[in-house]
């Protein structure tokens, strides 16, 4: 006991000096600093601008609003609440909806499951009543359903994309997002046929055949996600 | 000081909260966001966070911003683990105590370490070989650390924590790759390429060759324990729109100082293949691997060769709205070969053990934020036969910000030849000899934990646990006729409880501090009738807490600054000091293909020691400078 005691006392000397130590360095580091993005303003982006690039068979009717619903990510419904306002898509104002389950997804175009949250994607009734595009953000996550799934290389967020999943979704990828994904998973002849590599200047991978590589690393989830290694 | 305090104010008053605006990104195309390097990735999006266990995920961009040159110092990245290096190749790794104590020849054989599905638990003694752990720092995808038990999916030893290394896929590792790296304790060369190899199939192909100096003696004399090694290897993953294979492959052969200054060899490899079938309602996977393990101490010394021959399938099925079942089976031959000396000896000295097991799990869905997970695995021991090992847990996620679980589950310690079948002798004397009787040590364990993020800067994971062993190993003595040979025996039992806590503070945009935490507390007891030889210390001779506090800063002009502190309590017996160290490293980021960066460990001394002499020598403060290429 006596060791955890000093110990603490060193922990609360050390925080004071760690206090110093940040107003000291605040001195040299915003410049640096001022032009990045958190991991989750950048995927509130990727959200809203999918949108650009994906045809839903329904779109284009009535007023309703473009609505992105988030399930077990509140940074990112954070995010999406800075950036939507006064945003559209195809001239129907973009909102997020907070959803809590599949039960409350009204006619959201877009579904985001946050990491850890795909497994529910599962319970999904094969043909959805209407077409949505499921975006995931883990390791198997194209697997469990999603139509296009976040990747984090290299401290850059990336995608990869089911066209199966679209296909069943009823959703048309345009050949552009294709470009840009780190790869694409079936479809072969739809991304073949849409793959323009001369059109990706920021692709890092450039390359039709790259992108049609496929296997997912099945690494992972223990216990709840349930894959054993 | 006090000018650049004031100058920090008038500063931070610019500084703070200044992320670029929300708009710019709206503005961007896709390519333009997938170029994006983001300032943190954030540790509460990591899909693990959500599983009932503790679990810590040391990821890809931890590695790479840390000191770590080798796996084990990886290791120490993760707070619920100890890691205590004891020569320069021989490191002992624990969770939550049990961490062994060398006096009684007691290994730290209470915990599991898979490399992408391979285990690297060598059979012989139940522990870690630490000299074969290495991978390519720079394709590790993460590392899952858990602590606590992991038997129900992983099986038997997985009785303290589970670490799984997991190497990227292969198409995410294109291109070339060097690193070289330069210090007074380590030099190495790396190189990988990785490229496509049709549309549907990619490969990468690496191979590294470092050097790592000696140690001191506590007599302030080399510990001639200087190694090196050469280590090569590949991976290929290839798919169809359902299917998809991965096959890699490791090699490796090394040489080791030893303690007369002759040199010991170390030679093996593996191959693993592993299948998997995608379906709308079940995943199907089949793996098997192949593994060799040789030693050799110097001439006249100890020499082993493992072969390991390991099949496993699983099937993961989606039954119903609620139900999430997983399911498989596995068999495993251990094929082994010690080479005995006259005052070490295995009887019979070859052998081949079969490990067989089967287990299912089921994840129910009781409402939309509660889950029951339950399971049981079967596992035949060579030794033991076959023994069950179960698992129940609770989640519950309360409105996105917090997970709270409670666990209780069962794990064993398998027997090995060395409690089984070693003798001892001085001369002709045998002073032990393995007990055939030998059960396996057990534990029943009970945790609670909770994991949440309060604010959208803020995480933290606590873990409550309280462990019930039985059949503890202890040395015992005959009473008819003569005291010799003394034997193994499991008459200790006892509990232990404790805490491990991590969190994460993302202070500004460009500095995120994370302290992290392990507080055990040991009761255990001699059952009647033990000898009571060695004590009671004969079990662990662990600190009662290790604590650690991790900073990342992104500085101006592409550097970073990461420092690691590390606080180990005192050992009991045999003593040592508590002690404090640090580990830094200063990175350049020249231009998108060059990384430079000047790092250390154990900085704060010029020769500590983590485990007390003779068992552990003095480890040297190791500085080194090290460029990455990309191209």
């Amino acid at each position: 006991m006596h060791s955890i005691h000093r110990f603490s006392r060193c922990l609360s000397a050390g925080a004071v000096l760690l206090q110093l130590v940040a107003g000291s360095l605040a001195v040299i580091a915003p410049a640096h600093a001022a032009d990045e993005y958190s991991e989750d303003a950048v995927k509130a982006a990727y959200l809203y601008r999918f949108a650009g690039y994906v045809d839903w068979p329904d779109q284009g009717a009535g007023s309703e609003p473009f609505t992105i619903a988030v399930l077990g990510s509140p940074a990112v419904v954070q995010e999406l609440r800075h950036l939507l306002p006064n945003l559209s898509v195809n001239h129907h104002p973009a909102e997020v909806r907070e959803v809590r389950g599949l039960h409350d997804l009204g006619r959201a175009q877009i579904l985001y499951v946050g990491a850890g949250h795909a497994g529910i994607l599962r319970t999904l009734t094969p043909v959805q009543d209407h077409p949505m595009l499921l975006v995931t953000d883990e390791e198997g996550g194209l697997d469990a359903g999603g139509v296009l799934n976040f990747l984090t290389v290299d401290r850059r967020v990336r995608f990869e994309v089911s066209l199966t999943a679209a296909e069943r979704a009823r959703l048309k990828i345009s050949s552009e997002l294709l470009t840009v994904a780190v790869r694409v998973l079936g479809g072969r002849r739809q991304s073949r046929d849409g793959c323009v590599p001369q059109a990706a200047p920021n692709s890092v991978d450039g390359d039709c055949a790259v992108r049609e590589a496929r296997g997912l690393p099945h690494d992972s989830p223990s216990f709840g996600a349930g894959r054993r290694r | 000081m006090t000018c650049s305090l004031l100058l920090g104010a008038l500063h931070s008053t610019l500084a703070r909260g200044e992320a670029a605006p929300a708009d710019d990104l709206a503005r961007m195309s896709l390519g333009e966001l997938a170029n994006i390097e983001v300032t943190s990735v954030s540790k509460s999006s990591e899909g693990l966070q959500r599983a009932p266990a503790a679990i810590y995920v040391i990821t890809h961009d931890d590695i790479q911003r840390s000191a770590a040159t080798n796996i084990p110092e990886a290791l120490r990245l993760a707070p619920n683990l100890l890691v205590t290096q004891t020569a320069s190749s021989a490191y002992v790794i624990s969770a939550r105590g049990f961490g062994g104590n060398p006096n009684a020849q007691n290994f730290a054989n209470k915990l599991l370490i898979l490399i992408d599905g391979r285990s690297v638990y060598t059979p012989l003694f139940s522990g870690i070989y630490a000299n074969t752990l290495d991978v390519m720092l720079q394709d590790v995808e993460r590392i899952e650390v858990i602590s606590g038990v992991g038997a129900t999916l992983w099986g038997a030893n997985a009785m303290n924590g589970v670490i799984n290394i997991i190497t990227r896929a292969s198409y995410l590792t294109q291109g070339s790759f060097v690193d070289a790296a330069a210090g007074n304790q380590v030099q190495e060369l790396g190189a990988r390429y990785g490229d496509r190899i049709n549309g549907d199939a990619t490969f990468r192909a690496y191979g590294f060759e470092f050097h790592r100096g000696a140690m001191e003696t506590a007599g302030g004399t080399t510990a001639h324990d200087g190694w090196s090694k050469g280590q090569g290897g590949f991976r290929t993953d290839w798919s169809t729109d359902r299917d998809s294979l991965t096959v890699q492959g490791d090699f490796y052969r090394g040489t080791e100082n030893m303690l007369d200054n002759s040199d010991g060899m170390l030679f093996g490899g593996n191959l693993l293949a592993r299948y998997q079938n995608h379906g709308a309602r079940s995943d199907f996977q089949v793996q098997a691997y192949f593994d060799q393990n040789e030693q050799f101490g110097p001439a006249g010394g100890t020499a082993f060769v493992v072969h390991t021959y390991d099949l496993e399938v699983q099937q993961t099925i989606a039954a119903g709205a609620s139900n999430r079942i997983i399911w498989g089976g596995g068999e495993r031959v251990y094929a082994y070969g010690i080479t005995n000396t006259a005052s070490l000896l295995f009887e019979p000295p070859s052998h081949d053990l079969t490990l067989g097991d089967a287990f299912i799990q089921d994840t129910l869905a009781l409402a939309s934020s509660v889950n029951f997970i339950f399971g049981i695995k079967y596992e035949d021991d060579p030794f033991s036969g076959w023994m069950p090992l179960p698992d129940a847990r609770l989640s519950w996620d309360i409105n996105g910000h917090a997970t709270m679980w409670a666990a209780a589950s069962r794990a064993i310690r398998s027997p090995t030849p060395f409690d089984d079948e070693v003798v001892e002798k001085v001369g002709p004397f045998t002073y032990l000899a393995g007990n055939t009787q030998f059960r396996p040590e057990q534990v029943t364990a009970y945790e609670i934990g909770t994991r949440a993020q309060p604010s959208p800067d803020v995480s933290l994971s606590v873990a409550a646990f309280c462990n019930v062993y039985d059949d503890l190993r202890t040395i015992e003595h005959r009473v008819a006729k003569s005291f010799f040979p003394l034997y193994w025996g499991n008459l200790m039992r006892g509990d232990t409880f404790g805490i491990d806590a991590w969190g994460n503070w993302q202070i500004n945009n460009w500095w995120r501090l994370s302290p992290g935490v392990t507080w055990v507390r040991e009761r255990l007891e001699f059952r009647a009738g033990a000898s009571q030889l060695l004590g009671i210390a004969q079990a662990a001779d662990d600190p009662s807490s290790h604590a650690t506090l991790t900073s990342s800063m992104n500085l101006p002009h592409h550097t970073s600054f990461d420092a690691s502190l590390r606080y180990v309590g005192a050992l009991p017996e045999p003593g040592l000091q508590h002690y404090y160290e640090l580990d830094a490293r200063y990175g350049w980021q020249v231009s998108e293909k060059v990384n430079l960066s000047l790092s250390g460990t154990n900085l704060l001394h010029e020769r500590h020691t983590e485990l007390p002499a003779p068992f552990g020598e003095q480890i040297t403060r190791s500085v080194m400078a090290e460029a990455r290429w990309k191209f």
